[in-house]
């Protein structure tokens, strides 16, 4: 770093003003400078003194002084809006008179490096709007217009709705009416499959129809287009017709056996597609025999609404292997309440104010009481 | 007690028995031996490691002898406990704001118990967050 130069601005200037000069300056308005050219008054324009008083001395139906309408909390419909506002009245900036401003030098707005380069000035604004002499924007109004929505034709849509939206409710709702208990749908499944194959394989078995055989794809292939030839010579079509029927039964039972599966995974059980045939049957016998479902506590359809106690007996006394759980209001409570299975805990835990202060554990698990809170009862 | 359980002794044979395990819990303490919160820990592991023997198994890792995880799994603690179920790790809701590990000892071998239940029931679910029956987020009593 070289020296610094020692820069002299002189001995300061003071200037002494008399009193009359100083009570001079007061009068007079103060000037601003921008750029060295002062600015006087007359090139702003607020507007006449009866126009400002509108404004600011505005107070609407109320009698607040908010305003309604274009550009305020209140101002989302837009049909309103558009009739409320009325047609703004302002002088035109003279663009001329704005200093600074630069004509396009460049074309293609890039200059010679190859930059993007907008010229200084107000081209592009002046295209969306115009500015006002105060200097306030005023954005052109724009025709919304959309060619395809000029093509639609209101009147038919309004009558298609009524039909269509059921048409929609339909597909929504999955196939309810076929809610089969999971030991059906495994048994049901089971009866499509041969021992020793899992679901997959089954699948695949049944999805290849007719070329179930060892002969691979080209080969097979070749063999039918030998059999269609043989076929025509004869005159003959009924081979063809054998294997059309064969391949439209093996699609329905793959149609049926991947909607059995796909209702089993969609309750949860998702590695049904590498289970065996054993592995399956062996399931279906260690499941709760299907009456079980009769007695279940929302089949009220069923039982002609029977009280919820009546069937919570009904429940206990059969399935005794099920997780029993125990409860008690407060932790320093003695009273300890229960047993009750899971589901009755689901909604004591759902319906209950205060679910906070009870407590509850598994029947003999030891000591620990947790909040039923935190206790997740879907896992049992 | 940690004499009694597994130890594993390098990064390949953690990976091993996280990948290999398809219907247990695989509980994995990351401490040392002779840290005194990890001999509370492993004192609770080991007296449940037996009730536990059908649904989890447990296995002790030192983290000066295998240092390959102490980044991976953030190990700066004295005992870490984390769960895994067929190789996916399973994050336990405790209320300590952190959701991946268990980080001090836990006495209780029923609290314990039940962490591991829980689960064990939640994974096979599929679900990768478990909610633990028991707020530990007063577990810092000043």
């Amino acid at each position: 770093m070289g020296k610094r130069k020692s820069v002299s601005f002189g001995e300061p200037q003071v200037k002494e003003f008399t009193r009359d000069e100083v009570e001079k300056k007061d009068d007079a308005p103060a000037k601003i400078r921008r750029n060295n050219r002062v600015i006087e008054n007359t090139d702003f324009d607020f507007g006449t003194a009866d126009q400002r008083a509108e404004n600011q001395n505005f107070v609407n139906e109320k009698g607040t002084r908010m305003k309604t309408g274009l550009h305020t909390i209140d101002s989302d419909d837009e049909e309103e809006n558009a009739q409320n506002e009325k047609k703004q009245h302002y002088k035109k900036l003279d663009i001329e008179k704005v200093k600074g401003l630069e004509a396009d030098t460049f074309h293609d707005n890039l200059d010679e490096d190859g930059n993007m380069i907008t010229g200084f000035n107000l081209k592009d604004e002046e295209e969306e709007g115009e500015f006002d002499s105060t200097g306030q924007f005023h954005f052109k109004k724009r025709d919304d217009r959309d060619e395809w929505l000029d093509t639609v034709d209101w009147k038919k849509i309004k009558s298609k709705t009524p039909d269509e939206s059921s048409k929609m409710e339909e597909d929504a709702k999955p196939d309810e009416d076929e809610k089969l208990s999971e030991r059906e749908i495994l048994e049901k499944i089971v009866a499509k499959m041969n021992p020793k194959e899992t679901v997959t394989k089954c699948l695949q078995r049944l999805g290849s129809g007719a070329a179930a055989s060892n002969i691979p794809a080209w080969k097979q292939k070749r063999l039918d287009k030998l059999n269609k030839r043989k076929a025509s010579a004869k005159g003959q079509n009924s081979s063809t017709s054998k294997n059309e029927v064969q391949e439209d039964v093996s699609k329905e039972e793959v149609a049926q056996l991947t909607n059995l599966v796909d209702q089993l995974s969609r309750r949860g059980y998702y590695d049904i597609y590498t289970d065996t045939y054993e592995k399956i049957k062996h399931q279906i016998s260690s499941m709760p025999a299907d009456d079980d479902d009769v007695l279940d506590m929302f089949g009220e359809a069923i039982d002609g609404g029977k009280s919820i106690s009546e069937q919570a007996t009904a429940e206990v006394s059969l399935s005794d292997s099920a997780t029993k759980w125990e409860y008690k209001f407060k932790d320093k409570d003695d009273d300890i309440k229960g047993p009750l299975s899971t589901d009755e805990m689901e909604r004591l835990k759902d319906t209950h104010k205060q679910a906070a202060d009870i407590f509850c554990r598994r029947t003999n698990s030891g000591n620990t009481w947790y909040s039923i809170k935190r206790v997740d009862f879907d896992l049992w | 007690m940690s004499y009694m359980l597994p130890h594993l002794t390098n990064g390949w044979q953690v990976d091993q028995a996280i990948q290999h395990e398809e219907d247990k819990v695989v509980c994995v303490r990351f401490g040392h031996d002779w840290d005194p919160t990890c001999m509370k820990m492993d004192e609770t592991l080991y007296s449940v490691a037996e009730k536990c023997r059908n649904f989890a198994c447990f296995y002790l890792v030192d983290i000066s002898q295998v240092p390959d995880f102490n980044k991976m799994y953030e190990l700066y603690d004295p005992c870490t406990c984390m769960f895994f179920f067929r190789n996916k790790h399973i994050m336990i809701d405790l209320g300590t704001g952190n959701n991946n590990k268990i980080n001090w000892a836990i006495p209780d071998k029923q609290e314990f118990v039940d962490i591991v239940e829980t689960v064990y029931r939640g994974a096979r679910k599929g679900r990768g967050l478990v909610v633990s029956p028991k707020d530990y987020s007063t577990k810092y009593q000043y």
